[in-house]
């Protein structure tokens, strides 16, 4: 049975062609002379050919206008993105820079000589605001799970009732320490340090985070910050 | 103020046809199918900005239609009220009369499609209908190759059997 398996994989491989040339050119002379092989073959490649073809008609189905409109006005939340005229949207975006006036007139205190764009990006008002790995570890991460790209620290109400949330990120091999907060949807980063890369364990990171975030959350904090029950329930309630 | 999704969303609308096809093969059945592409859409959208810019956007929308159907599919167990397999609708719709005996065929591949354990119908519907790469197919799912390899493998095999039936 174990034997059987293991032919179905290569046999599969091949018909998906997803076996390199050595395997496919012993695999073909085997099957040469092996006709319940051979038969296997045809029955598995014969999956395929019905599956395909039972299901490529949808393809030519009339979509659905209620798909389309989903497609059409269903807000986005990066509306506020800048995008450059005919590069696409996401060529459009550019690397922060930290000196100019825009972010300066946003109140970032920002150490950082290079900046990780893959996680960060700059809206037309000049906010600086997280996206990609960064975006997602903001939008669902939890404090108790430290791994993964980003990690998230503390997470609280500012002063103006908007949640925020402390983080490191190590995307891009760069270590990234700072405070983001929601406004309409979009992750706002309030204030963001280079810090060393840490391997993995993020266990430490809060002992190691950096005083311009420490400043920044006594700034911001109004009351307590959440524990772990809420705020598994300000994430699912997607921090409204 | 210009609309600064709208390149990605003419993306969307041309991958339409596929995510709709992907859903069917995933939920077995049409209307189940186009309501997932509808959350995975608005999803998508309101969510734009953890897109990673550079990676592929099929890939990405494929993805997030699986979670929210394995998250559909989880909470559906909850309330118990999953379907049974005699209720999924047999999966492309009638395809007309002409060929009857292929209309058996049809159906009893896609019961049998329908009956694969969910990580094994992941597999086959983004390889084998979709056509993604096994490497493309395991990003999706979020799984090592090998592990999406041996759900592809013994997928294929049932449905073989099946077909054979």
């Amino acid at each position: 049975m174990k034997a059987m398996n293991y032919d179905d994989e290569i046999l599969g491989r091949y018909i998906d062609g997803d076996l390199d040339p050595r395997s496919t050119m012993t695999l073909e002379t085997a099957i040469a002379g092996d006709s319940a092989l051979a038969a296997r073959l045809v029955a598995l490649r014969e999956v395929s050919m019905k599956l395909r073809g039972e299901f490529a008609d949808v393809l030519s189905e009339e979509v659905p206008e209620r798909l389309r409109q989903a497609v059409l006005a269903t807000p986005t939340d990066m509306r506020s993105i800048s995008a450059s005229p005919g590069r696409g949207l996401f060529a459009g975006w550019r690397m922060p820079v930290f000196a100019s006036g825009a972010a300066g007139a946003a109140g970032l205190a920002l150490g950082l000589a290079i900046a990780p764009a893959s996680v960060l990006a700059m809206d037309e008002d000049g906010h600086l605001v997280a996206r990609g790995t960064l975006a997602v570890a903001l939008e669902d991460g939890l404090a108790s799970m430290p791994e993964g790209p980003a990690a998230i620290g503390v997470s609280f109400r500012d002063r103006d009732g908007a949640w925020c949330r402390s983080f490191e990120s190590r995307a891009a091999e760069a270590g990234l320490a700072g405070l983001a907060c929601v406004r309409d949807g979009v992750w706002r980063i309030e204030v963001a340090e280079a810090v060393p890369l840490r391997s993995a364990d993020y266990a430490q990171a809060s002992a190691a985070m950096p005083d311009s975030v420490r400043a920044a959350i006594a700034a911001r904090q109004s009351g307590e910050p959440l524990d772990a029950a809420g705020e598994r329930a300000a994430r699912d309630a997607g921090w409204k | 103020m210009k609309d600064p999704a709208a390149a990605i969303r003419q993306e969307m609308l041309a991958l339409l046809p596929r995510l709709r096809r992907f859903a069917r093969g995933l939920t077995g059945h049409a209307d189940d199918a186009d309501d997932l592409v509808q959350d995975t859409v608005e999803r998508a959208l309101k969510r734009l900005s953890t897109f990673e810019a550079g990676t592929r956007l099929d890939s990405w929308m494929y993805r997030i239609a699986q979670n929210l159907w394995i998250d559909r599919r989880r909470a559906a167990r909850v309330r118990g009220s999953v379907m049974s397999d005699a209720e999924v609708e047999h999966v492309p719709g009638p395809g007309g009369e002409a060929a009857a005996v292929a209309h058996l065929e049809v159906g009893r591949l896609s019961k049998a499609l329908a009956a694969l354990p969910e990580e094994q119908r992941s597999a086959v519907a983004l390889v084998l209908i979709e056509g993604l790469s096994y490497r493309e197919a395991s990003a999706v799912l979020d799984v090592p190759e090998g592990t999406l390899t041996s759900r592809l493998s013994r997928g294929r095999a049932a449905l073989a059997a099946a077909v054979m039936g």
